[in-house]
C-alpha cells in the first residue's frame, strides 16, 4: 500500500517532518515501511500492512494509529453535510446478507469535469493515475479512488444511462461470465455477490465492475455505489476469478459499514457539489440516494481488564487513565459495566472484523504504548531437563564416527521430478515404494516426494566432483515418504533414515594411488560397520535384493537379527539414466531400527581366563559370500565360542573356489579351556559344515 | 710397549701414563682394535706384566700386583666404553637407514562437518535447555486441520495467502479401496493433505497430545526444528523448502513480558550481546498479541542501508501469545492457562551466522563451501 505523506498530513499533525523518524514510528506501529519514494512532504511510503488490518490501507486509519500513539487529534476530511430530503434514486433490492449496507447515489456531473489538482497530484504519486498532471481516467473515477486512499471506502461508478430499472444484490447460483471494465472476460464462481440491473450483471461486488455499465469521460450522470460486503465472499470470488483489485484487497480485510455514506459525501465535496471547493456552477449535482441495509447489530463490547494489560506488560503502575485515553483515540468507546469498577470497550465500526476478545484489547494498548515499553522478565527455569528424543540420541552416537571418516552433512530437497520418479520406476519396477505426489507444484521439478535419497545424494557427489572435489562423502538425516511406510513408524507417510553416499577417492591425497572400487566398497563397509556397531550388538552383512542397487555389489546390514539398512553400488542402469560419470556407493540406514537395537545393547566384562584360537581355511564357491559362512560358524552354537572373524580370503589361479580362513576364538568365563575340548568342538563344526553346507577344508 | 726394565711401582706409573696417552689418541675403531690387541692380546702388555710379576721381589709383589690389577681394570673399562659407543652408533645408523619421509601429506579421509543449519539448531536447543524444552519433530506431510484450521486459520482467511501450500495427492496415498489408518484424533481419510507450511503445526499436535495425555496439564514446553514447504518459484532468496524452528510454552501466568525476554535471550545468544533487539506488532492468526522480533542490521547497525531496505532493522522471527481459540480448540481454558509461541527460519539464520550470501547456498551442498566455513 502506498501512503502519501501529504495525504496523511491532512488527517493528523505529523509527529515529525523528518521522513526517517516518521518511518521508524510507522514500523513501530506495525506498518512496515518497505521503501520510501521521494522526499519531504511529497514522500510516499510503500507499506506492507498486516493481513488483519483493513484500516491500515488508508490515510485516516494510519492517522488513528498516530493519534493513539501521540494523543493528538484527528483532522477529518471535509465533506458535504449529511444528505437530507433527497428523493430516492433507482430502487435497490438487497437479496443477500453478504452485503450489510448498499448506498446508491445518483449524481449529475458537470460537463468536462476536471479533477482537483491536489487529488490529481496524490493519485499520480500513489500510482493510480497514469500521467503526471493529466488523468487517464474519468475524473469521477479518480475522485472515488482518492477517497478510498483517504477514508478506505472502495466505491464504484455506473453510467446511469446504462443501468436498467433497478439494482439487485444477490449471490450467483451457478457460474456466470462477465466482461469486466479492464477489458477481460472472467468466470464468476457460484456464491459470488453480484450487482445486477433488470437484465444483466453490472458488477462483481467488491471485485470489479462490468464494461456494460462503465463510465467514460463523456458520462454526465452517474450512479455512485458505496457498500459494505462480506470479506470472505469477496475473497473467495476474487481468488476464483484470479483477480486482485484495490477494492477486493480492501473488502477482503474488512470495510467500515459506517463509512459507506460519509465516503459519498466526501466524493460530492471533492466533485464540487454543495459546499465543494470547486465553483458551484462547475460542481456535481446530487439527484437521489437509495440506501438498503441490514438491521444494524449492537456493537461488540469487550470487558476491559486494566489489571491484565498491566500484567502482560509487566508494568503494575501503568496509568488506567492513559490506557483508556489511548483506546479512545483508537475509536473505542469505554462504557461502565453493571458492577462497580467494570468497564467495557466498545469496538469501533472499522474494527469489527478483527477485534473479538480481551487479548485483542491488550494488543491494541501495547501497540499504542509501543512494545519497547514492555518490561521484559525471563520466565522461570525448569527443574527437570527432559530426555532427548530417540533420533537425537542416535545421531549423537553416529555423528562423531561420520565426521571422523570425512563425511559431510548435507540437506537435500524432499522431492524430485516426475522424470526422476520415472527413472526409478523403470529400474525398480513394481518394487519401488508408492510415491506421494504433489498436486499443485509451481516448479515441475517438485512433483514427487522422494522414496529414496539415492538420487539426490548421487547427483550431489557428482556435482561436487565436477567442482573439483576429488572424494565426496556425504550423509543426510531426513525423511522418505510413501503410504507404504505407514505401518513402519508413528507417522503416516514418512520414515526417518540416515543416508550416506560416497564417490571418488577416499583419501584426499593427490600423491597416493586412488583406491580400487573394491577397496572403496570395503572402506565404505568399514564406516557402516562402525555406525551399526556403535549402536548395535555386532554387525553382519547378508544378501539383499535392493532394486536400485547393483545386483552384485550390495548387502543388508544386520545387527543380531535386525536389518538396519542396506548398502551397495548404485545400479548401473539408474546411473546411466541419471547421467552419472562415476560409481557411487550408497547406504540407507533405518533410524527407527538403529534406535531399537541401541536400546537392546548389553554389556559384559571381558573374561580373565586365557583364550584358545583355531584357524580353519575353507573352500568357498566363487559366487558364495564369506560373510554367509562366517555367520554359519557364528550360529553353529559351539560351546565357549567367543568370536569368529575372517583372517584371510584368497583365490589360487586356476581354482574354481576361494580359500577363506576363519579365526575362531574360544574362551570361557569360568575356567581355562583345554585343547581337547576345543578340538572336539572344531571337529563337530567341520563335520556340520561339510554335511549341511558342503563346505570343506582347503588343503 | 717396551717392558724391558724390571717391574717397579715407578715403572708402572710411567707405563700408565703411556697407556693413558695411547687411549686418548685412539680415535677410530681401527685404532681401538689395535690398542686392544696391544694391551689385552695374547702377547699384550698386560699379559706380559702378569708374567713378569714372578720376577718381582717378594716384598714389592703385593704393591706391584695391585698396581697391575688397577691398570687392567682401567684398560678394560676403557674398551667396554668404546664398545658401547660403537654399538650405539651402529644401531643409530641402522635406524636412520630405515627412512620414511614424514613431510609428505598425511593420509586421511579428512574431517567432515555438520550442516550450518544443524549448527544453528543446536545453538538454539542449547539456549533453550535450561528452560526444559522437549524437542518434537512432527510430521512433514500434514493435514489442513493441524496446519491451518486448528490454528485459527479458517479457509479463505487472508493468512492462507501468506503461505502458498503444496497439496499432496491423498487419493494416490490410500487408493480407492484402502481405508487410511486413523493415527490422529482426526480421521485422515477424506481430508486434504499438504506439506506443512510452518512448524506451528507441531504446536497444534503437541497441544492436542498434551491436552489428552496430561488432561490439560501444564507446563507444556516444546521446541520443534524441521523442514517446511512453500509452493513458490525459487530464486536466490526464496526456496520452496527451508527450515524453521518453533517453540510453544503453556503454563499458568505466562505473559508477553516473559515471551519478549525469552526471545531477547535467544537472539542475543545467537547474534551476540552487543546486537540490539526490538519488537514490532505483527499479525498471526494463531497468536494474540502477535509480535515480530527484529535485530539491528549487521551492516549499518540501525542507521539504514540498502541491505536492510533502509529501515536499519531486520525481521528475524514471529511470535506471540497463543490465541485463545487455539487453546480452546485443544481443551485448555484460556482464562486459566496462557502460553506463547516463537518461531524463526533457521535456514536464513544459518546463512546470516555463517556468512552465506543467500538462502539458496544453504541447500546447494557445495562441499568446497562447507569445508571453508568458519
Amino acid at each position: 500500500m502506498k501512503l502519501h505523506v501529504s495525504l496523511l498530513a491532512k488527517c493528523i499533525e505529523l509527529p515529525s517532518s523528518v521522513i526517517t523518524e516518521l518511518r521508524h514510528v510507522l514500523d513501530d506501529l506495525g506498518l512496515e515501511v518497505k521503501d520510501v519514494e521521494g522526499e519531504g512532504a511529497s514522500a510516499v511510503f510503500n507499506l506492507e500492512t498486516l493481513a488483519n488490518r483493513g484500516d491500515h490501507l488508508f490515510a485516516l486509519g494510519v492517522a488513528r494509529e498516530l493519534s493513539a500513539r501521540y494523543l493528538s487529534p484527528i483532522k477529518h476530511p471535509s465533506m458535504v453535510p449529511a444528505f437530507q430530503d433527497l428523493k430516492p434514486s433507482l430502487p435497490v433490492r438487497r437479496l443477500t446478507e453478504a452485503c450489510s449496507r448498499y448506498a446508491l447515489l445518483e449524481v449529475e456531473l458537470p460537463k468536462n469535469m476536471v479533477i482537483r489538482p491536489d487529488v490529481r497530484a496524490i493519485m499520480y504519486a500513489a500510482g493510480q493515475s497514469g500521467v503526471a498532471g493529466e488523468s487517464n481516467k474519468p475524473a469521477i473515477v479518480d475522485t472515488l479512488n482518492f477517497v478510498q486512499l483517504e477514508l478506505g471506502q472502495p466505491m464504484h461508478a455506473f453510467d446511469r444511462e446504462k443501468i436498467d430499472g433497478e439494482i439487485i444484490i444477490e449471490l450467483t447460483q451457478g457460474k456466470e461470465t462477465i466482461e469486466a471494465l479492464d477489458g477481460n472476460s472472467y468466470q464468476v464462481p457460484p456464491g459470488a455477490i453480484i450487482i445486477k440491473d433488470r437484465k444483466k450483471i453490472v458488477a462483481v461486488a467488491g471485485v470489479i465492475g462490468c464494461s456494460n455499465s462503465m463510465v467514460s469521460s463523456s458520462t454526465t450522470r452517474v450512479l455512485l455505489e458505496s457498500a459494505c460486503f462480506d470479506p470472505v465472499h469477496v475473497r473467495k470470488t476474487a481468488r476464483a476469478m484470479g483477480l486482485s483489485t484495490d477494492a477486493s484487497y480492501a473488502f477482503e480485510r474488512g470495510s467500515d459499514v459506517e463509512m459507506v455514506v460519509p465516503a459519498l459525501r466526501r466524493v460530492v465535496f471533492l466533485a464540487g457539489g454543495a459546499g465543494g471547493a470547486i465553483k458551484e456552477e462547475a460542481g456535481a449535482h446530487v439527484i437521489g440516494l437509495t440506501i438498503a441495509d441490514a438491521p444494524q447489530k449492537e456493537r461488540h463490547k469487550i470487558p476491559l481488564s486494566i489489571k491484565e494489560i498491566r500484567n502482560q506488560m509487566n508494568l503494575p503502575r501503568l496509568s488506567d487513565v492513559e490506557i483508556v485515553t489511548r483506546l479512545k483515540h483508537l475509536g473505542f468507546l469505554i462504557e461502565p459495566g453493571v458492577a462497580e469498577g467494570d468497564q467495557f470497550a466498545v469496538v469501533p465500526s472499522w474494527r469489527v472484523w478483527d477485534i473479538r476478545n480481551a487479548e485483542d484489547i491488550v494488543e491494541e494498548v501495547v501497540r499504542c504504548f509501543g512494545l519497547s515499553r514492555v518490561k521484559q522478565e525471563l520466565p522461570p527455569l525448569a527443574y527437570e531437563v527432559p530426555e532427548a528424543p530417540a533420533l537425537e540420541q542416535l545421531v549423537a552416537k553416529l555423528e562423531p564416527l561420520l565426521l571422523g571418516q570425512g563425511f559431510f552433512e548435507v540437506m537435500t530437497r524432499s522431492y524430485y521430478s516426475a522424470e526422476v520418479a520415472g527413472y526409478l520406476e523403470k529400474v525398480a519396477g513394481k518394487r519401488l515404494p508408492t510415491h506421494v505426489r504433489i498436486n499443485n507444484a509451481l516448479e515441475k521439478g517438485y512433483s514427487h516426494l522422494k522414496v529414496t535419497n539415492l538420487v539426490h545424494l548421487a547427483e550431489l557427489v557428482e556435482e561436487n566432483q565436477k567442482h573439483g572435489v576429488r572424494g565426496s562423502r556425504v550423509f543426510e538425516i531426513g525423511r522418505l515418504f510413501s503410504p507404504d511406510f505407514a505401518e513402519k513408524d508413528g507417522y503416516a507417510f514418512e520414515r526417518e533414515v540416515i543416508s550416506l553416499a560416497c564417490a571418488g577417492r577416499w583419501s584426499d591425497n593427490e600423491w597416493r594411488k586412488p583406491e580400487s572400487l573394491e577397496q572403496r566398497v570395503q572402506l565404505f563397509r568399514g564406516v557402516l560397520d562402525g555406525l551399526v556397531g556403535a549402536v548395535g550388538q555386532g554387525v553382519s552383512v547378508s544378501e539383499s535384493d535392493e532394486p536400485l542397487l547393483h545386483p552384485g555389489v550390495q548387502g543388508s546390514l544386520k545387527s543380531g537379527r535386525s536389518i538396519c539398512g542396506h548398502f551397495g553400488l548404485i545400479h548401473p542402469e539408474l546411473a546411466a539414466l541419471l547421467g552419472l560419470k562415476q560409481p557411487v556407493l550408497y547406504a540407507e540406514l533405518e533410524a527407527s531400527v538403529l534406535g531399537r537395537v541401541s536400546g537392546e545393547r548389553s554389556f559384559e566384562l571381558p573374561s580373565d581366563f586365557p583364550s584358545v584360537k583355531r584357524d580353519i581355511t575353507l573352500k568357498i564357491p566363487l559366487r558364495d559370500r564369506v560373510g554367509r559362512v562366517e555367520r554359519l560358524i557364528s550360529e553353529a552354537k559351539l560351546q565357549n565360542l567367543f568370536e569368529v572373524s575372517v583372517a584371510d580370503d584368497f583365490r589360487k589361479e586356476g581354482e574354481e573356489f576361494r580359500r577363506a580362513t576363519f579365526r575362531l576364538v574360544f574362551q570361557s568365563r569360568e575356567r581355562t579351556l583345554s585343547h581337547p575340548e576345543v578340538d572336539a568342538g572344531m571337529e563337530q563344526l567341520l563335520a556340520s559344515l561339510k554335511e549341511k553346507h558342503q563346505l570343506e577344508l582347503a588343503v | 710397549m717396551d717392558l724391558g726394565a724390571q717391574l717397579s711401582a715407578e715403572g708402572l706409573e710411567v707405563l700408565q701414563k703411556k697407556i693413558d696417552e695411547s687411549c686418548r689418541s685412539a680415535q677410530t675403531a681401527a685404532d681401538v682394535d689395535l690398542l686392544r690387541r696391544d694391551l689385552l692380546g695374547k702377547e699384550g702388555t698386560l699379559k706380559v706384566l702378569f708374567q713378569k710379576l714372578r720376577e718381582v721381589p717378594a716384598d714389592q709383589k703385593p704393591v706391584v700386583a695391585q698396581k697391575i690389577n688397577e691398570l687392567k681394570a682401567q684398560v678394560e673399562a676403557f674398551f667396554a666404553a668404546k664398545d658401547g659407543e660403537s654399538a650405539s652408533k651402529g644401531r643409530s645408523d641402522a635406524l636412520r637407514a630405515q627412512y620414511i619421509d614424514t613431510s609428505l601429506p598425511g593420509v586421511s579421509p579428512g574431517i567432515g562437518r555438520i550442516h550450518p543449519i544443524t549448527q544453528v539448531e543446536r545453538q538454539i536447543a542449547a539456549l533453550l535447555k535450561p528452560f526444559g524444552f522437549s524437542n518434537v519433530p512432527g510430521p512433514e506431510v500434514e493435514t489442513e486441520y493441524y496446519c491451518f484450521d486448528s490454528l485459527n486459520i479458517p479457509p479463505h482467511h487472508p493468512a492462507r495467502d501468506m503461505q502458498d501450500t503444496f497439496y499432496v495427492d491423498a487419493g494416490d496415498l490410500w487408493g480407492a479401496d484402502k481405508e487410511a489408518p486413523a493415527r490422529d484424533s482426526r480421521p485422515i481419510s477424506g481430508v486434504l493433505h499438504l506439506l506443512r507450511t510452518h512448524t506451528t503445526s507441531v504446536q497444534a499436535r503437541t497441544l492436542e497430545l498434551a491436552s489428552k495425555e496430561a488432561k490439560g496439564g501444564v507446563p507444556v514446553r516444546v521446541a520443534s526444528f524441521g523442514r517446511v514447504y512453500r509452493n513458490e518459484t525459487e530464486d536466490a532468496s526464496h526456496q520452496a523448502m527451508f527450515h524453521q524452528f518453533e517453540l510453544v510454552w503453556l503454563d499458568k501466568g505466562l505473559t508477553l513480558s516473559h515471551l519478549m525476554a525469552l526471545i531477547t535471550h535467544i537472539l542475543k545468544g545467537l547474534y551476540g550481546k552487543r546486537r540490539k533487539v526490538r519488537f514490532v506488532p505483527k499479525f498471526y492468526p494463531y497468536t494474540e498479541p502477535s509480535i515480530g522480533p527484529q535485530i539491528d542490521c549487521s551492516i549499518c547497525h540501525g542507521t539504514g542501508c540498502g541491505a536492510c531496505g533502509g529501515s536499519g532493522w531486520v525481521t528475524i522471527a514471529g511470535a506471540g501469545m497463543v490465541h485463545r481459540n487455539v487453546l480452546t480448540e485443544f481443551g485448555y481454558d484460556p482464562n486459566e492457562v496462557s502460553g506463547f509461541a516463537f518461531g524463526l527460519g533457521t535456514s536464513r539464520l544459518a546463512c546470516q551466522l555463517c556468512g552465506l550470501p543467500n538462502l539458496k547456498m544453504a541447500y546447494e551442498n557445495d562441499l568446497r563451501v562447507y569445508k571453508a566455513l568458519p
